[in-house]
């Protein structure tokens, strides 16, 4: 049967073709405006909060060169998906999109290629922050299972975050402006959650919001993991989070991907 | 496994049965906007058909929908005798698309993208390389082929997205637009690739706002205006419908009724349009009788030219000469 020996059936099809797609997202953002955003960003990033905060929260006994990093490697996953989100409109505007839902390719390749090509990314921020943070004084202190697990959460908070990004991206044919659209949200998120500072240091009425956003209780969950005593009870709300975010947001992004024709 | 019989494409004893292209009361709405109002033609097996219209007209849905991008919300349509809507996949082995705006990966080169679409098809590493090399070779790209794409001229760009459609010869080829924008010598390579192509045994689905790349290419038109078609028929027989080549006479206005009257009594047919005289000019001869004319009669004109008959003139003469438009006409057909 044609079907059976077609291009586009099967997870054979799909691995190939995934990973020839993740190739390429590589390749094509192998530049050196990435080497600075991936390479030269955190390391300003982690020791310029030390040195703005770090005597600050000394005193009152925070631990800031331990604290900092995880929040630094969530701040960086939302640039992986915002970078991600940017390259979906552009893969859309060029006809490159187009051109690969005409051809006998598995329909989940296109996808499947980005979050490949979009893990890797992850995993090297991960890696870049964390070395940059062991200089600062930041350790890995739970074992070598936290750190499997701080890098997993990591990646699934990149990913999910993908497939928000996805569903903006699909739905433009201008990178640029998904780029600007994306900071917005990435912003107020990161600055109303417990990235840089505590919650108690919020106003009292926002504490509660502060503490059970999902960015929060994700980069709770990744100190946790980076502490002598990583605790299920503190990763299992993040996990929580990404599961149900992640069902809505492939949602979204399956409606965007079928109009993005 | 359908690869040997598409490989070698239609024999010339096939051709007669290799189906081509099929589109019956094609429709395609995009929320209140009616794209594809009523649309049928076919396309035999090994020629090429031109779909000639300007912007807006809809060609481009009517390509989408044959390549399996959008899916019809009325009629039927067949590639290589397969359903659009019941068997995407099976269209989807049997066709290519080179679309309007060239798509490539601006980043890569022309021959890492023609390995990637090489991967994409499943020709394995060794294979897609080996492939990329032959059509680099074949579309005069060697040299070009390790410096990134979105360093390249237009018409490379374009001869590059040709190969890429065809980094696995499938029956059905789709032409959106190949030559919008070219230069007139990369318009001319296009059109020998394309002729190539069709002599090859392809069926091709060409779509243009030229009248001429029409003509060079074509077996057969179809003129679509507003989502549906307003005439179809050889080459030949458009021309012939238009009224083929003209000579515009432009003349000082006091001295236009003169003009009228002198060509008229020479040559017998004389139109104004947009303010110039026009007489029909089968033969170039035309052109030394309107001057003699208008020399015995004392007038000087302040230009005088062939021309081929415009898009907006085929439009004019199709909308206006008493063609039905189809949908009420045809719809029981």
């Amino acid at each position: 049967m044609t079907a059976a020996t077609g291009t586009e059936h099967g997870i054979g099809n799909l691995a190939a073709q995934g990973s020839a797609l993740a190739g390429r997202n590589l390749r094509q953002r192998a530049n050196a405006e990435m080497l600075v955003v991936f390479g030269v960003f955190p390391v300003i990033f982690v020791f310029g909060f030390l040195l703005l905060f770090g005597r600050l929260f000394a005193e009152r006994g925070l631990d800031y060169a331990q604290f900092l990093p995880p929040a630094i490697v969530a701040q960086w996953m939302f640039t992986v998906a915002n970078t991600s989100g940017a390259a979906s409109a552009a893969d859309r505007a060029s006809g490159m999109l187009t051109r690969c839902l005409s051809m006998p390719v598995n329909r989940a390749a296109v996808v499947v290629g980005r979050l490949a090509s979009d893990a890797v990314w992850a995993v090297l921020a991960v890696v870049v922050i964390s070395a940059t943070g062991y200089v600062a004084g930041f350790r890995f202190q739970g074992g070598a299972l936290a750190v499997l697990g701080f890098v997993l959460l990591a990646v699934a908070f990149a990913l999910t975050l993908t497939a928000a990004t996805t569903a903006v991206g699909l739905s433009s044919t201008d990178p640029e402006a998904v780029a600007a659209t994306l900071n917005l949200p990435y912003l107020a998120l990161i600055m109303l959650s417990t990235a840089f500072v505590p919650a108690d240091a919020f106003p009292g009425w926002l504490e509660p919001v502060i503490r059970y956003s999902p960015v929060s209780v994700v980069i709770e969950a990744l100190r946790s993991l980076a502490s002598t005593t990583p605790s299920w009870g503190k990763v299992w709300p993040a996990v929580a989070w990404l599961a149900g975010l992640l069902v809505i947001f492939s949602w979204a992004a399956a409606r965007a991907f079928r109009r993005a024709r | 496994m359908p690869a040997p019989a598409l490989a070698g494409g239609p024999g010339e004893d096939e051709a007669v049965t290799q189906p081509g292209i099929e589109v019956e009361h094609l429709r395609k709405e995009f929320g209140d906007k009616v794209a594809v109002a009523d649309i049928s033609f076919t396309v035999p097996g090994g020629t090429l058909l031109g779909l000639l219209g300007s912007n807006g007209a809809g060609k481009t849905t009517v390509i989408n929908c044959l390549t399996t991008l959008v899916e019809p919300d009325g009629g039927r349509a067949a590639v290589a005798g397969h359903d659009v809507v019941a068997q995407p996949r099976q269209v989807r082995e049997s066709i290519a698309l080179t679309g309007q705006f060239a798509a490539l990966d601006e980043v890569l080169s022309g021959r890492e993208n023609l390995v990637l679409f090489g991967r994409l098809l499943r020709l394995g590493r060794t294979g897609a390389r080996q492939r990329a090399e032959e059509l680099l070779d074949r579309f005069h790209l060697t040299e070009a082929a390790d410096k990134p794409v979105k360093s390249y001229s237009g018409g490379m760009r374009r001869r590059l997205d040709l190969a890429a459609s065809l980094v696995v010869e499938r029956p059905v080829l789709f032409l959106d637009e190949p030559t919008t924008g070219l230069d007139p010598r990369s318009r001319e390579e296009m059109w020998q690739l394309i002729r190539q192509l069709r002599d090859g045994g392809s069926t091709v689905l060409l779509t243009s706002q030229y009248l001429e790349e029409i003509d060079r290419l074509a077996d057969r038109v179809v003129v679509l205006d507003d989502g549906q078609v307003i005439a179809e028929g050889t080459t030949d027989e458009l021309k012939e419908r238009v009224g083929g080549q003209v000579c515009e006479i432009e003349v000082p206005v006091p001295e236009k009724e003169a003009a009228a009257a002198a060509l008229r009594s020479g040559l017998g047919e004389v139109a104004e349009r947009g303010g110039a005289l026009v007489v029909p000019a089968p033969r170039a001869r035309t052109l030394a009788d309107v001057v003699r004319l208008l020399e015995e009669a004392g007038i000087e004109a302040e230009n005088v030219a062939l021309r081929k008959p415009t898009m907006d003139e085929v439009f004019f003469a199709f909308t206006s000469d008493g063609t039905q438009r189809p949908n009420a006409e045809r719809s029981g057909v």
